[in-house]
């Protein structure tokens, strides 16, 4: 039995449960004994669903302020680090027997109680006819069987057959007591009190929900009291106030039972009811808007859950401790979606910052991550603020497998093909290195994700400092072989977050939420998907024919997926739509390409035998996540080759994604 | 109702319910209104029940509202307490007031009853839905509440003291 879990769920039935009794106090005399005891349903509520389960969410959730999921995650990484999940298995395991020590101590009496009952004597004659007559007399059901007991005051035992116990040998009680029972039995009250004793079961180490349920157990007889006087004469509260009075005084109130409609007859508890009854017809009538609204805003509270702040605060540290307290909070932040994983990872090799790197870091690394973490901070290499002050974090530390080799003056970076389902994914990282050098120089990562209770990040492949023209890693592929041409094509998704440069000039305002900024408090929240991702699809020709074509005007035409080639837009309309130095580019080349389609016009010397020569390629940008190419897809492209006018091939290829 | 008790009653809804800042201070702070509201169910000749019942909540609440007027804070568990209160305290508070004119004024009576339960459904929805971040709802809201609390200050202000004398 996994005890945090027990101890997350206590302490969120704990903390609902002290909020409703809470607002209770305030309004004690302003609210009627309905309203006290029907608002204990928010709580029943929260004891029925789990506290991971997002009902809803609700900003002003009372878990919203309280983090307990956090605790619960410290708590137990701290067990572990401290090597306690021994303990903590013998805590479940305690916490097991507890539940069945209690919930067979309850059956017990309950089966006890049962079976005295059923050798009770039965009621005589006139007592059933005094109880009959008490029920026809206020409308109410009486019960076929009564039995007489050794009991102080008469109670309702059982759901299904209810029986009426009256005490043996004693004077017949009062027709207000005859009739709180009969309303007991009315209501289902005894329901209740198996609820309270389940409850008590699965919390008995919890002594705040068996103060909690004693207060429902006692708003139950509160709501039967009033239910009492509004049955009975008018101005008999003092009367029944001091029949309570006098039974609690000569102790003659029962033992609380299992299955039984006695709840809550001890002296202290008299006072809540005496005070409940005087306060009876003293709240105001037409209270029933005002005791909703109250009613949906502590429904709201405690029932929801509270919005997710998506971000961790990066705190300095000083000590050993803090250090290891600030790595804990990481450790536990939970990335929703692998965009956000990644954006940790990027942050985390940009900044060589070891708390971002622990947030997506797989669990079973954590604890030598941590040894990595102090090493460093004893070497001297690691700030305040928890950030890597070398340039060479390999070189400096021999450590290759956390961060990138070579993340120095990382500009710019675009993610490729990130595929997930739902445990598992992969993706491809380009990160181009400086600026201003001649030749380009970039590196590039092979990424592994997988889930967790978050989505976490390793680095399994990295190439190093690399220099010249990047190819961009293809998700499909594929080829054709026509007449004296071949033709390639290839297609990948590529992604940016906003503040990795490359986009960050050129996204306008209307590209919707920036997904990385502040939320109203001001705080840094994390993005939860790219700023933008693209699809993509790019195509080569190689000429494999002997005859030279310098001079021919070689045109190839590719739609791609179905669009029909009358669907392409001519050389002006397109040079239209693009801006003036992209028209010039248009009527420079003679290419174009947009979505679904690519055309390139040259001449035919462009094209050597046996080179491939790019034609172009284009895709659609979009904000929301999963438009994308992704595995299960295929790029079918129709292809039209013309020399000097002439059409010389028209043919289909199709590029799908490699199987492994 | 009486001159007095009203007088308080008038000027305690306009520094509840407007605002007017000068760059971060609040010149009409809301717990000015609060108190003003004290005043004026202490001021009655003959307090009913439930005036004497609410005095407490009228001067918590204004403890609190003063409070955030010198501090800046949020706490989600201190912020369902208070709104539970307001919602509450306004409700029964005016409730009273109508009691209080239903004889001699009855229309105003039933334009003050609609008033104020409009306001409190307003609070309520406005507690539950103003913390989600969506531009058109939250803008909804905002005009929505506007015009309820405009409505609300009118049917206060045009109530007539005892004996229809006016001020």
């Amino acid at each position: 039995m996994d005890i945090w879990k027990v101890l997350e769920y206590t302490l969120a039935v704990t903390t609902v449960g002290m909020m409703i009794w809470l607002v209770k106090l305030f309004f004690h005399d302003k609210l009627d004994a309905r309203w006290h005891y029907f608002i204990w349903l928010v709580l029943l509520v929260r004891l029925v669903i789990p506290v991971d389960f997002a009902l809803i969410h609700t900003p002003v959730s009372v878990l919203q302020g309280i983090p307990l999921s956090r605790w619960i995650d410290l708590g137990r990484l701290a067990a572990g680090r401290k090597g306690y999940q021994e303990a903590a298995g013998l805590l479940g395991k305690i916490y097991l027997w507890g539940v069945a020590l209690l919930g067979g101590y309850y059956f017990a009496t309950w089966l006890v109680l049962k079976l005295c009952l059923k050798n009770a004597p039965r009621a005589d004659e006139s007592t059933r006819g005094y109880v009959n007559g008490i029920a026809e007399k206020y409308g109410l059901k009486t019960c076929s069987d009564i039995r007489s007991y050794h009991c102080n005051a008469p109670f309702i035992c059982g759901l299904v057959r209810p029986v009426l116990v009256l005490p043996q040998g004693r004077a017949m009680p009062e027709e207000a007591v005859i009739v709180h029972e009969l309303l007991h039995r009315k209501w289902k009250d005894v329901s209740v009190n198996v609820a309270i004793r389940i409850v008590r079961v699965v919390n008995w180490f919890n002594p705040a929900v068996w103060f909690l349920t004693g207060v429902v157990q006692n708003d139950s007889e509160a709501l039967c009291d009033q239910r009492v006087l509004e049955y009975c004469r008018e101005g008999m509260q003092k009367d029944y106030g001091d029949m309570l009075l006098a039974m609690a005084e000569k102790g003659a109130g029962n033992p609380v039972r299992t299955g039984t409609s006695n709840m809550a007859n001890s002296y202290r508890n008299m006072r809540t009811r005496i005070r409940r009854i005087c306060d009876f017809r003293k709240v105001p009538p037409g209270i029933g808007v005002v005791a909703a609204c109250i009613t949906l805003m502590l429904t709201a509270a405690g029932v929801g859950t509270g919005v997710a702040h998506r971000g961790f605060e990066l705190r300095e540290f000083r000590t050993d401790a803090e250090l290891q307290k600030n790595l804990w909070e990481a450790e536990i932040y939970r990335a929703d979606t692998p965009e956000e994983a990644l954006w940790l990872f990027l942050q985390a090799a940009a900044e060589h910052n070891v708390f971002y790197r622990a947030a997506v870091l797989p669990q079973r690394e954590t604890a030598a991550f941590e040894a990595f973490a102090e090493d460093c901070r004893n070497k001297g290499i690691l700030d305040g603020k928890g950030g890597i002050t070398v340039d060479s974090i390999a070189a400096s530390t021999g450590q290759k497998d956390y961060f990138p080799q070579e993340t120095t003056g990382i500009w710019q970076c675009r993610i490729y093909n990130l595929q997930y389902d739902g445990n598992q994914g992969t993706a491809t990282v380009y990160a181009e290195l400086g600026n201003g050098h001649e030749e380009a120089q970039y590196t590039e990562w092979k990424l592994e994700l997988e889930r967790e209770e978050g989505w976490k990040v390793r680095l399994v492949g990295d190439t190093g400092r690399r220099t010249g023209e990047y190819r961009e890693p293809p998700m499909l592929q594929g080829s054709l072989r026509t007449g004296d041409f071949l033709l390639e094509a290839w297609a990948y998704n590529e992604a940016y977050f906003s503040g990795f440069g490359g986009m960050q000039q050129r996204l306008p305002d209307t590209w919707g939420n920036m997904p990385y900024g502040q939320d109203a408090l001001g705080k840094d929240y994390f993005p939860d998907h790219f700023t933008v991702e693209y699809r993509v699809a790019e195509y080569d020709i190689t000429y494999l024919g002997e005859e030279s074509l310098e001079g021919c005007t070689v045109r190839v035409e590719i739609t791609e997926n179905g669009k029909e080639a009358a669907e392409m837009p001519t050389p002006e309309e397109a040079a239209a739509e693009a801006s003036a130095e992209a028209a010039g580019e248009v009527y420079d080349t003679g290419s174009f390409s947009g979505d679904g389609y690519c055309v390139a016009e040259f001449d035919g010397k462009e094209l050597i035998p046996g080179e491939p020569r790019g034609i172009g390629g284009g895709g659609s940008g979009f904000v929301q996540p999963g438009q994308g190419w992704n595995t299960d897809t295929e790029l079918r492209v129709h292809v039209r080759i013309y020399v000097d006018g002439r059409l010389v091939v028209e043919d289909e290829a199709v590029a799908v994604a490699e199987r492994r | 109702m009486e001159r007095k008790s009203l007088t308080y009653l008038k000027i305690g809804i306009l520094f509840l319910f407007m605002n007017f800042n000068l760059g971060k201070i609040n010149l009409m702070p809301d717990f000015v209104g609060m108190l003003f509201w004290f005043a004026s169910a202490a001021s009655h000749d003959v307090p009913t029940e439930t005036e004497k019942r609410l005095k407490p909540f009228l001067l918590l609440l204004a403890a609190d509202f003063a409070l955030h007027w010198v501090f800046s804070f949020k706490n989600p568990l201190e912020s369902l307490l208070v709104s539970v209160m307001s919602v509450y305290t306004i409700y029964m508070f005016l409730g009273e007031v109508i009691k209080r004119i239903r004889e001699e004024q009855p229309e105003r009576a039933l334009h003050l009853n609609f008033a104020r339960t409009v306001t409190v459904l307003a609070l309520t929805a406005n507690f539950l839905l103003s913390a989600y971040d969506n531009s058109t709802l939250n803008g909804v809201i905002v005009i929505s509440f506007l015009l309820v609390l405009v409505f609300l200050m009118v049917q206060v202000c045009l109530i007539r003291p005892k004996c229809g004398e006016k001020l």
